[in-house]
């Protein structure tokens, strides 16, 4: 009896707040159990399992950029050449090796062996290495890494200039005819195709496009007009524009075979690939295994093809997933030493051996796993808890500890290498600073006692603590076979202040405030404050930061809207060119727009010179002028590379490239 | 009150087109580009044909085509694709933003509708047990719990557990999404801070409550004390939880930036962060518009609620 009597106490009479209560969270514990049941991934264990750094960022060869992503497409796809283990040696890969090199050393015949074959059974022919390169130039799929083509293979340059014309051309055309104003550069591209009847309706009255010399409001208020003015009078004929657009269209179209018969490559026959160069490129095989020279599956990829009114070509971007089927297309097909069979998204790519793979025998792993750790300490832990066999790279606030118990031999499965890569400061060179007063820093004198008077060493020892190698030049030493970069400049402060004062700053007096800008988060930051501490007791200069966001810093840099700011670089391909080209005038990534005749024509001197040998002593001489005497760069410290790897996986060896190639990883149980 | 559910139905598309609006404006107008690397330069023509490809030349088209995408538009007139388009991510370019919130946003739901679970079948009892028996035992322990709750910051015990149960333990995994440890972990260490909110909401409505007349009366006629606190009490003093819940649910099932990221769990709350590190726009704006859309639901669903547990309450028309 007291028993119910508590149940109902406990229940309420009425309705009862228990079931009130109740109902909503027996529904909302059902809810969730569901939709745990519904999105737990039915996980499939794999042989090997390795983590990234990052995520997966795109598969697609074209634009592929970063090293997990290329790591994965080394995997899935194979090129003409391949590295061996070391990440430096050049191997044969879909081709035999070594090519044909002709006298000049500039064309390159490809034989592809006959038992290549695709994952799914098909021969790997030239015709689909010309394909997947076509794409690599071709407005639309074009990405990053596409001026290693145009760089490096004659007539690429110039067909994709071809098009990038029509391109720009085409796209006025069609916000025209969609009745959307254009902007000053678009309708000054359209004025060729106005026809004469009308051309002085349209462009009677029109101020002339705007020049540079003025200020930038003013300039901007001019553009405006002119484009108000532009896109009114233009939108009269939106039926006229796309009427031309699709007849202009038509015509590029149907001029593309014979422009692209131009492009330096050339299918032989099927299993026969010839390559004309701009110039003498020792280095080329060590492109073809580069992730951007990889081939397509052509017959399957080109169902996704199709171009837009613009003329740019485009691909449904969803091919490179296995079970991808829009119209008929099969998902992903590679040529590499694994296929893919799973990828869901931010979780895991599943790869199973490839077994048409010509070399499959040596593919000693059936599955590996690629797993994504956002966080660099989870990745740790979960490798620490054995869910990981390879962590690929080690990041965190513990690596220097890391290292450390590495180095006292506590931890033999830390694994560290130098990396191909530098952390500088580009130093802007430009006579004048973005906000216009004078840029101290176009004086070499000011630049060499900066560089001079910072000690790189004290900043790896005590800021950076992973074992850097101080960097006294930009390519890092011995990274290259064969190379023999300059020494350098040491640390001398004495000397940087007698250079100071010789440019007119004795003892620091009257200099600017310095600004040194860096990326937030970055371990740059905290190396920028030591440095500006440094300048500031050596040179008794005033310094301060300046932290921007990652692509706001990006962008701060491209404009030149800096002092110093702090960046890295790593190598794309075995040679000095790789960094040093950087520096050339014009060269986009020529932050600091320093500019200087002798290095342009020391770089010209290495590019015709016919002997190797020649050519690396020539680029020594140019990375010497940079790095000793005018320090566009100020370089600080070598990147370290830190892996950890199970003892039962082999086949793994560390290299400065960061070249891991996962056909030749094993497993001793 | 039906009126009024159909008023707000018809006004949530409204809202949500104010809202894309006012993000695509933003998402514009950040520095910094997509389809830039962060580490070097994009030659520039590459970099026009890309944004071309995209779209991204052009906002004005790229405005209407998205609008027409999500609203059915592009579908009715195309008759190919879905109904609701968020468009191709410009940071994942493999993939649809359809594709990463239909991937995600269960995955964060399970975990925040877990998390707000067990903060409320926890964090009730605990303030209604802290207030019936004021300075007592239970007191101190759920004002200990709201403060660690609200004080810590979610890395840190997060940390801990995965480094205590899976490390040291190996009861669960780190981090992933699959097994059920990959879900309480994650879940108990994001109901903390809601746990905490609730516990001292639910001890404040208590402790106003209980001195309240009608309280006073259902003493005097002989109810228990059970009857009173748990019957009479809770019922009044749960009104301000319930509209704490609205909010921290759709805060919830969106997924947290933090818990997701240290976790390794495919959540949307990582999109929602790492898109705007960068600057995919499209991203963005599906983040913004999926969670905007929940919260909108949430607090329509806590509005009617009211009504339920509260039957003094009656829903005006919002005009």
């Amino acid at each position: 009896m007291k028993g119910a009597a508590t149940a109902a106490a406990f229940c309420g009479s009425e309705s009862g707040p228990m079931i009130r209560y109740g109902v909503p969270i027996v529904l909302l514990a059902s809810l969730s159990l569901v939709g745990f049941w519904a999105t737990a991934s039915r996980d499939r264990p794999a042989a090997f399992t390795y983590a990234n750094r990052g995520d997966v960022v795109c598969l697609d060869i074209a634009q592929m950029t970063y090293v997990q992503d290329m790591r994965i497409a080394r995997a899935l796809w194979e090129g003409l050449c391949g590295y061996a283990p070391d990440g430096t040696t050049v191997v044969e890969g879909a081709a035999y090796f070594p090519p044909e090199v002709s006298a000049d050393g500039r064309t390159y015949t490809f034989h592809i062996r006959p038992e290549a074959r695709w994952s799914n059974g098909d021969p790997v022919t030239a015709h689909d290495f010309a394909y997947a390169w076509r794409r690599a130039i071709e407005p639309g799929t074009a990405g990053d890494y596409s001026f290693l083509f145009r760089d490096n293979i004659e007539g690429a340059r110039e067909y994709w200039a071809w098009r990038m014309t029509a391109v720009s051309t085409l796209t006025p055309m069609r916000k025209l005819a969609r009745g959307q104003p254009v902007d000053a550069d678009e309708g000054l591209r359209l004025r060729l195709y106005v026809p004469a009847e009308r051309a002085g309706a349209v462009y009677e009255g029109l101020p002339e496009r705007p020049d540079d010399g003025a200020s930038d409001a003013e300039k901007a208020g001019r553009e405006e007009a002119w484009s108000v003015r532009c896109g009114e009078l233009l939108r009269l004929g939106a039926a006229y524009w796309e009427g031309l657009a699709d007849r202009l269209l038509a015509a590029h179209r149907a001029e593309m075979e014979e422009r692209y018969a131009r492009v330096g490559w050339q299918v032989l026959d099927d299993h026969t690939l010839r390559v004309r160069l701009r110039r003498r490129t020792p280095y080329f095989p060590d492109l073809c295994a580069f992730a951007t020279l990889f081939p397509v599956h052509r017959v399957s990829l080109h169902r996704l093809w199709s171009m837009t009114p613009e003329g740019l070509c485009i691909y449904d971007t969803q091919w490179p997933k296995p079970d991808y089927h829009r119209g008929g297309y099969p998902g992903l097909v590679g040529n590499g030493p694994y296929r893919m069979r799973e990828w869901k998204f931010k979780r895991y790519i599943l790869l199973e051996k490839n077994p048409y793979y010509w070399d499959a025998d040596r593919v000693r792993i059936p599955t590996v796993k690629i797993v994504a750790y956002e966080s660099p300490n989870t990745a740790f832990l979960a490798y620490e808890r054995g869910q990981v066999d390879w962590l690929a790279e080690v990041g965190g606030d513990f690596t220097p500890e890391l290292i450390g118990q590495h180095r006292a031999g506590l931890r033999p499965d830390i694994q560290t290498s130098d990396a191909f890569g530098t952390s500088y400061y580009t130093i802007n060179c430009r006579p004048r600073l973005a906000d216009g007063s004078p840029n101290p820093f176009a004086d070499r004198r000011v630049r060499v006692a900066f560089a001079l008077a910072l000690d790189k060493k004290a900043i790896v020892e005590s800021v950076v603590k992973c074992g850097n190698r101080v960097a006294a030049t930009f390519v890092p030493p011995d990274s290259v076979p064969g190379y023999r970069g300059p020494a350098g400049l040491g640390y001398d402060p004495a000397r940087a202040r007698m250079l100071l004062a010789e440019a007119g700053w004795p003892g620091g007096r009257g200099f600017p405030t310095v600004e040194l800008l860096t990326g937030i988060g970055s371990d740059y930051q905290k190396n920028a404050e030591a440095t500006a501490k440094m300048w500031q007791d050596q040179l008794g200069v005033r310094c301060k930061l300046r932290v921007l966001e990652a692509r706001a810093f990006r962008d701060a840099v491209k404009q030149g809207r800096f002092m110093l700011a702090r960046v890295g670089w790593y190598g794309d391909y075995l040679d000095p060119l790789t960094f040093l080209d950087m520096l050339q005038t014009g060269n986009g990534n020529n932050d600091a727009k320093w500019s200087d005749p002798r290095y342009d024509d020391l770089l010209e001197q290495a590019a015709r010179a016919s002997d190797p040998q020649e050519r690396l002593r020539i680029l020594a001489r140019a990375e010497a002028l940079a790095m000793e005497e005018e320090l566009p760069f100020l370089p600080v410290y070598h990147y370290v590379h830190v892996s950890a790897q199970r003892a039962h996986v082999r086949g793994l060896q560390i290299n400065h490239r960061l070249i891991h190639p996962l056909k030749y990883v094993w497993l001793e149980r | 009150m039906r009126r009024h559910i159909l008023v707000r139905l018809i006004i949530a598309p409204v809202v949500l087109w104010a809202i894309y609006t006012i993000t695509f404006a933003m998402a514009i107008s950040i520095p910094g580009s997509a389809f830039e690397n962060p580490d070097r330069n994009l030659d520039p023509d590459v970099a026009r044909a890309v944004k071309a490809r995209y779209h991204a030349d052009d906002n004005w088209r790229l405005y209407w085509e998205y609008l027409a995408g999500l609203t059915g538009w592009k579908r009715l007139r195309t008759g190919e694709g879905p109904w609701i388009d968020l468009g191709p991510s410009w940071s994942y370019r493999d993939w649809t933003c359809n594709q990463i919130v239909a991937d995600a946003l269960p995955v964060s739901a399970v975990l925040g509708l877990t998390a707000v679970l067990l903060a409320v079948l926890l964090g009730v009892p605990l303030g209604v047990l802290g207030a019936a028996r004021r300075c007592s035992l239970f007191d101190y322990l759920s004002l200990a719990v709201a403060l660690i709750g609200i004080s810590l910051p979610s890395f840190v015990p997060a940390t801990l557990l995965l480094l205590v149960l899976a490390v040291r333990l190996q009861v669960t995994e780190v981090g992933g999404w699959g097994t059920s440890g990959q879900v309480w972990l994650p879940a108990a260490v994001l109901s903390l801070p809601l746990m905490a909110y609730i516990t001292r909401l639910t001890r404040l409505g208590m402790l106003d409550v209980l001195q309240s007349d009608y309280i006073r009366t259902a003493r005097a006629k002989g109810a228990s004390p059970r009857r009173v606190i748990w019957g009479h009490a809770l019922k009044n003093a749960f009104l301000p939880v319930l509209s704490f819940l609205g909010p921290a649910s759709a805060f919830a099932v969106t997924g947290s930036f933090v818990m997701e990221k240290v976790f390794a769990i495919p959540g949307l709350g990582t999109h929602f962060v790492n898109a705007v590190l960068a600057r995919d726009q499209m991203l963005i704006m599906a983040c913004v518009l999926v969670y905007s859309a929940i919260l909108v639901l949430m607090n329509l669903l806590v509005d009617v609620l009211y009504t339920v547990v509260d039957p003094r309450i009656v829903l005006e028309d919002a005009t």
